[in-house]
């Protein structure tokens, strides 16, 4: 059976799903891709010190258990070109490659769940906050969020819809990119 | 590859072949150390004729010290002049990339927690373009004064270049005969590098050092390098060591005339400087003979006791504390993620979630956490 949909999750996220001990029943509700930079350089390996929590992403693309997508370099230079520098200093490469992944639209279904306000505020930006959705709505729709109890103020409904309101309102006056879009 | 993607190929490898040419890094070591296998892949890159994936960009930008802005960036930023003190042959080029990022970094945490620094570091300026050791000395007096250093500037210099003026300071391992530091000034404003090996006293002198080189930038043009660096060491030498104050610790320990090596040390610790500084301060000073200073320098009972004395000192961190706060700032106020902050603080995401956890460092979206002050 076809999962439900397909999750571009960001380093954040992931690292917080392995906190709250969720990361096997995000991977059980939804088809979970990852961008390769998350997958090869930012959250290439862990154990923790009492060797409780493991992350071997490359490990579980290798198994099929999740699918690493990738963007090129012109596309992150394409999607963020009218970007005011020192606010694109502000996002990860993960994040930059994962908002790349959406602006190119190779899955017109797919879905992003980040956890940084700036990813959000930038999804916002280029008009695509219908596609990026927050870790708590995450585990919402997949009936994840009963006894997980108070999460992060950044994973939180919340602050994603602020900082999604933030990004499209910059998106109407031109903060933060170098030439106003309208 | 369309047109647009080509353009940006052709940009993008032209800037890492630029970066990766002044390095000093070979083709195939780059592909060595991002794992791309052969130097043809990445001459193919240099040349636009291969398109970069996301994760070789980052892999890329990481080994060239540098971000992937600035690979993708196609207007240049000016290159950074820097002033070295003993500069070593080999290996330069490393220390000061790595430097330049953490400094860019320094510069864009500062803009996004929207700190401007209150005071502008005092320039120095002379009648002449090729001053005396004398003139040095007074606006070394006159630098001391302005940034309020006291009668022990060592212990107090570093804290107010970095809190008053903004100062970028960082510490790097440039080993043991890697030279001692170097100073640069551009958008992010003025930094400095100092060798975490050396001793704090010599860290200190080395500091000292740079400010000069900071405060002059655009003075001194008659002079050549070599004179510029004499005139660096009078500077650091006369900030770091007050006439006064000076004058009256030696007084204090002399006894019949007579410093014991032992009060010598002494004082080098407690205005921590070097003995060797102090020595040469003290015949600049006029109350030694330079004679005399090589002979007690070359005495191995002075270096014994000197030896003897140092205090267990540890290695600096590599990033200021007052960038990990700024850091820490701009977190919590949501002008970057986790992710970026594990970047900027050198950590992983990973370790990092943790700490941040642990020390609550994050804060709700809206949540009051200001009081109002009054006058201001």
């Amino acid at each position: 059976m076809n999962k439900p949909k397909l999750l571009l999750l960001d380093a954040d996220v992931i690292v917080f799903a392995h906190e709250l001990d969720l990361w096997e029943k995000i991977k059980n509700a939804y088809e979970v891709h990852v961008p390769s930079t998350v997958v090869e350089i930012e959250v290439k390996f862990f154990t923790s010190k009492d060797g409780g929590r493991r992350i071997d992403l490359q490990a579980e693309v290798a198994s099929g258990q999740i699918k690493r997508m990738e963007a090129t370099a012109s596309e992150i230079a394409e999607a963020f070109s009218n970007f005011e520098p020192s606010f694109l200093a502000a996002l990860h490469d993960g994040e930059k490659e994962a908002i790349a992944i959406l602006v190119a639209q190779s899955s017109p279904d797919l879905v992003f769940c980040t956890g940084d306000v700036i990813a959000i505020q930038s999804a916002g930006m280029l008009g695509l906050s219908g596609k990026c959705i927050s870790f708590e709505e995450l585990l919402e729709k997949a009936g994840l969020l009963k006894g997980v109890g108070r999460l992060r103020p950044s994973l939180n409904r919340v602050t994603h819809e602020t900082h999604s309101q933030k990004g499209k309102q910059r998106r109407l006056t031109g903060e933060c990119f170098k030439k106003p879009l309208f | 590859m369309d047109h647009k993607t080509n353009e940006h190929s052709i940009v993008l490898g032209k800037r890492i072949r630029e970066t990766r040419e002044k390095l000093k890094i070979s083709q195939g070591k780059l592909a060595d150390q991002i794992g791309l296998g052969s130097a043809q892949i990445i001459s193919s890159i240099e040349s636009g004729n291969r398109e970069v994936k996301a994760s070789e960009l980052s892999r890329i930008a990481r080994a060239l010290h540098t971000s992937i802005d600035n690979l993708l960036n196609p207007e240049l930023r000016p290159e950074p002049q820097f002033a070295w003190r003993e500069q070593p042959e080999m290996g330069f080029e490393e220390h000061e990339s790595r430097f330049l990022l953490r400094c860019e970094r320094y510069g864009l945490v500062e803009k996004w927690c929207n700190i401007v620094t209150a005071q502008p570091i005092p320039s120095v300026k002379f009648s002449t373009s090729s001053p005396s050791f004398s003139q040095v000395q007074i606006q070394a007096d006159n630098v001391r004064n302005t940034l309020q250093l006291g009668g022990r500037p060592a212990c107090s210099l570093q804290k107010t270049l970095q809190e008053d003026f903004g100062v970028k300071i960082f510490y790097d391992d440039l080993g043991q005969n890697g030279g001692s530091a170097f100073s640069v000034t551009s958008w992010f404003g003025n930094a400095v590098l100092l060798n975490s090996c050396q001793a704090p006293w010599r860290r200190n002198y080395s500091l000292a050092h740079e400010l000069f080189h900071l405060l002059t930038a655009n003075e001194l043009k008659e002079c050549g390098k070599e004179q510029i660096e004499k005139l660096a060491n009078v500077f650091a030498s006369a900030l770091l060591l007050p006439s006064e104050h000076l004058t009256a610790a030696v007084s204090a320990k002399v006894e019949s005339g007579k410093l014991s090596f032992e009060s010598l040390i002494e004082i080098a610790r407690e205005f921590d400087v070097s003995v060797d500084a102090l020595l040469w301060r003290l015949v600049n000073l006029g109350r030694l003979e330079s004679g005399t200073v090589k002979e007690v320098l070359a005495s191995s009972t002075l270096r014994a006791i000197d030896k003897a004395s140092f205090p267990l000192w540890e290695r600096p961190e590599r990033l200021p504390e007052r960038y990990v706060r700024l850091c820490l700032l701009a977190y919590r106020q949501n002008k970057i993620g986790l992710a970026k902050l594990a970047e900027f603080l050198e950590s992983s995401i990973l370790d990092l979630a943790d700490q941040v956890q642990d020390t609550g460092a994050e804060l709700a979206t809206g949540e009051q956490a200001e009081i109002a002050v009054a006058g201001c």
